[in-house]
């Protein structure tokens, strides 16, 4: 990680707390249908209409390997966008945009996540536990 | 990416623009016909590339600009004679100006490739004279300096200054970024959608005054979408312009003395489709120098000039671009590429016999074959025409090709006019919709799922169908999609099955689908490269509704139904094979013509509009109408069939657009009455002009019209007017 971002913006997987740079984040939106496309990676959960512009939603449990959302849940999703892309990540409950201390910033190598660590950027400390943050253009990477 | 002030961003692209048109200009000066305007030409735009270049302190680029300005004016005046190596080097001057320009796009600073061995070349060609004014040419890394190349005259600093007025009416363009077309398109595309979902609205309401507002709105979406679709068109000649230049280098290394030439450069393309035919076309080209001309010597001991031509054509034809490329060569080697094919496993000793000429030609499109005996670093690596093929079908278009032995071979690249806005039917398969673009809809058919089993063959583990004479390998797509089956058996066993004939790349087959919704026109959205790689989709689409709808690629869903070879191998089988004769079910249009109930194939259908008579147009003999771009030649049905009434031309006409072969006509109904799906059982064949019959529909007696038939003398006599 070069410098750690000023602001992020929070959400839970499977009751664990990661955050994503406020600067790559195009919006937040609550539950919307998934148009599921037939044959396609696991990794992509179908399509999404925002607002006429068609948007790949991926589901971030299993790009991050972590066990499958329940059936009845209803994810919300992260809209990030670079300049390779768009694309909707589903999670299970957003947060909150937060300004962690720069203190807080824990370095890379001590992180607990191994397997996970090309998409992890760095993780910082909060009261309520350790939050990883993830990188955007990683995860874009992931989707092309 | 450098921040640019708005003037050093306009001459960039203003430059890169003007030195893109110098190629052909440059290559021009070799024939002796092309007069002296082309030096001019060239010479203003280089000069103004120099003055403006010396204005922003680019003072290598403008040295360079200097030196290549220099030779031009010898070479205006008379004093130097184009020959080769002049004009080798005036095309090394393009390079290094679109080089350093490109360089000063991306950096901002006027550095990189020393200028002065291209300078010094320039330099070393002009005629010596007495008063030599040679700017002294700054050291190509060191910074500029007080040794500037010369001092700047008032005439260097306006681009205008000298040029005639002809080059000067800039006033009424603007320029716009590609990103806000975008966008406008976009808005456009929703607007369609808006007004799509509208329409079905006020239809079921049915409420006149709001079918009126919604009728208007529909002609101003229409014409709408039309101008902006205008917006995004480029003409083909920015793609003709570097097509001289690699043909030159191509006949140079291959020997071969080769004329260009080319036409309808003006014909309109949508900018994207323009960038995804340049490779493949040029690939094209480049063949056609490489393998499909021969040598001079050959030529002449076949009786032809031994210069070969290579003519590059454009024009529009019912609603797509067809360009067309042909050579003067000695045609397919057939003999050859059948030998390959039974080298290669892709043909039997047998197949390779029998196969017609035309199958032949088709070969060359095959994965992996090149027809080359010698593989040359121009064209020939084994990646050749199945690649062109591929790139042109990703974009919707098709490649045909035919050859004379010993008088050449022409190549015909149809696509169409854009990729944002197509006509799709709309199906579904286990409750998901899809969309299926008409161009590669053949026919509809309709089976009851109870009888489905009868109809259905296995031949060689593929379930085929009888239909039209011979069989038609049936691909399901909840299976080819691998889509859930949770409908219970009972449910199964009930209805219809919807079998839609498609075609891709020559090859037939039916789709089965639960359902078919209705034909629309749909916005085109890319998919991402995870969903685009799977080979199965074009692209997605918002319905009406809101909801999302795949694009079916047929191509793709044949490759991964795997029948590809079945079909190849049915083709084999029926030739042998009795034709049989059984009745499908058709889906046909119930219309009302002169107080008779006509039906129409709705395959032949491309949409139903309602055009007001204000809107038509008397093109010759012919009443015409503007649609999508083209003038759409009408006709009064009830006329073409010899009945009484219709044809008053009045009032809000209900109008059957229809495809007959390559042409598009509008037919005028009094009355759009119903879609049914039927077996059509004649009682009574033919029975007058264009009709395949009568039979008994819904308890009324209804004619069967055959379009092919009822248009055959009519849209003949009116293609002029379409021309």
């Amino acid at each position: 990680m070069n410098t750690p971002p000023r602001q992020v913006c929070t959400f839970t997987l499977h009751d664990r707390v990661f955050a994503l740079d406020v600067a790559g984040v195009r919006s937040v939106l609550p539950w919307k249908p998934v148009r599921r496309v037939p044959l396609a990676p696991d990794l992509v959960e179908g399509l999404m209409n925002l607002r006429g512009e068609i948007v790949m939603a991926v589901d971030l449990r299993v790009a991050l390997g972590l066990p499958p959302r329940p059936p009845d849940a209803r994810p919300m999703s992260v809209v990030i966008a670079t300049e390779s892309g768009v694309v909707g990540l589903l999670v299970d409950q957003v947060g909150n945009v937060e300004e962690p201390d720069p203190d807080a910033w824990e370095p890379i190598a001590a992180l607990p996540v191994q397997r996970d660590g090309v998409l992890i950027a760095g993780a910082f400390k909060t009261p309520g536990g350790l939050v990883l943050l993830l990188d955007s253009a990683e995860l874009l990477a992931l989707c092309s | 990416m450098v921040q640019h002030d708005a003037i050093v961003k306009e001459f960039l692209q203003e430059s890169l623009e003007s030195i893109a048109q110098l190629e052909a200009r440059i290559l021009d000066l070799e024939d002796p016909s092309a007069g002296a305007s082309s030096v001019d030409a060239i010479f203003r735009s280089v000069h103004s590339i120099k003055g403006v270049a010396n204005h922003l302190e680019y003072l290598h680029l403008g040295a360079l600009a200097h030196a290549g300005e220099s030779l031009l004016s010898d070479l205006r005046d008379q004093r130097r004679v184009a020959d080769v190596e002049v004009v080798d080097a005036l095309l090394a001057l393009v390079d290094g100006l679109r080089a350093r320009l490109q360089t000063i796009a991306e950096s901002g600073v006027d550095a990189g490739q020393d200028l002065g061995g291209l300078i010094h070349r320039l330099k070393d060609l002009r005629v010596p004279s007495g008063d030599e004014t040679w700017a002294p040419v700054p050291q190509a890394e060191g910074p500029p300096d007080a040794q500037a190349p010369e001092p700047l005259s008032p005439e260097d600093v306006s681009p205008e200054a000298g040029e005639p007025a002809s080059e000067r009416t800039i006033a009424t363009r603007v320029r716009v970024d590609v990103e806000v077309l975008t966008s406008v398109m976009n808005l456009v595309g929703e607007l369609v959608l808006a007004r799509n979902r509208l329409r079905q609205v006020s239809l079921r309401l049915g409420n006149d005054t709001m079918l009126d507002g919604v009728g208007r709105l529909d002609r101003i979406t229409t014409e709408l979408q039309d101008a902006v679709m205008s917006t995004r068109m480029q003409p083909v000649g920015t793609l003709w312009d570097r097509l001289p230049r690699m043909v030159r280098t191509a006949a140079r290394t291959t020997g071969k003395q080769v004329r260009v030439h080319l036409e309808g450069g003006d014909t309109e393309l949508d900018r994207t489709l323009i960038e995804a035919i340049t490779d493949p076309l040029s690939h094209m080209v480049r063949n056609a120098v490489v393998h499909g001309l021969e040598l001079p010597e050959e030529r002449m001991r076949w009786g032809k000039p031994a210069e070969g031509t290579i003519a590059l054509s454009a024009h529009h034809e019912s609603g797509q671009v067809v360009i067309e490329l042909r050579d003067d060569g000695g045609g397919l080697p057939v003999d050859s590429i059948r030998r390959r094919a039974v080298e290669r496993g892709i043909w039997t000793e047998d197949k390779a016999r029998t196969a017609s000429d035309e199958q032949v030609w088709y070969l060359i499109f095959s994965p992996g074959f090149s027809t080359a005996d010698q593989v040359t670093e121009l064209a020939g690596r084994g990646v050749g025409m199945d690649v062109v093929r591929t790139h042109v079908e990703h974009i919707g278009g098709s490649v045909d090709v035919h050859s004379e032995s010993g008088e050449g071979t022409t190549f015909r690249i149809r696509i169409p006019l854009t990729l944002a806005i197509i006509s799709a039917l709309v199906i579904t398969c286990d409750g998901e919709r899809f969309a299926l673009p008409q161009d590669a809809l053949k026919k509809l058919l309709v089976v009851r799922r109870s009888e489905a089993q009868e109809q259905l063959e296995d031949f060689h583990g593929v379930q085929v169908m009888r239909f039209e004479g011979g069989l038609l390998p049936i691909v399901c797509l909840d299976e080819v999609l691998q889509l859930d089956c949770s409908d219970d058996q009972d449910e199964e066993e009930q209805g219809d099955l919807f079998i839609i004939v498609v075609e891709a790349r020559g090859r037939r087959y039916g789709l089965v689908a639960d359902a078919i919704e209705d034909t629309q026109e749909i916005v085109v959205k890319s998919l991402d490269p995870l969903l685009r790689n799977l080979g199965l989709y074009t692209g997605a689409t918002t319905l009406g509704d809101g909801s999302i709808a795949l694009i079916l690629d047929v191509m793709g869903l044949a490759r991964a139904a795997d029948i590809v070879a079945t079909s190849d191998a049915i083709g084999l089988a029926m030739a042998a094979a009795e034709p049989a004769a059984e009745v499908a079910e058709e889906a046909l249009l119930l219309t009302e013509v002169g107080g008779r109930r006509i039906a129409i194939p709705v395959a032949q259908i491309q949409r139903l509009e309602v055009i007001p008579a204000e809107q038509l147009e008397w093109g010759g003999s012919q009443h015409v109408v503007q649609f999508e771009r083209d003038l759409l030649p009408m006709f009064s049905l009830a006329e073409l069939l010899g009945l009484d009434g219709g044809g008053d031309w009045a009032g809000a006409l209900q109008v059957v657009i229809a495809r007959c072969g390559p042409h598009r006509v509008g037919l005028v109904v009094d009355e759009i009455l119903d879609i049914t799906h039927q077996a059509v059982d004649l009682k009574r064949e033919g029975g007058g002009a264009g009709l395949r019959g009568s039979t008994v529909l819904d308890g009324r007696v209804t004619d069967l019209v055959d379009l092919a038939l009822l248009l055959r003398g009519p849209v003949f006599k009116a293609d002029p007017v379409s021309a």
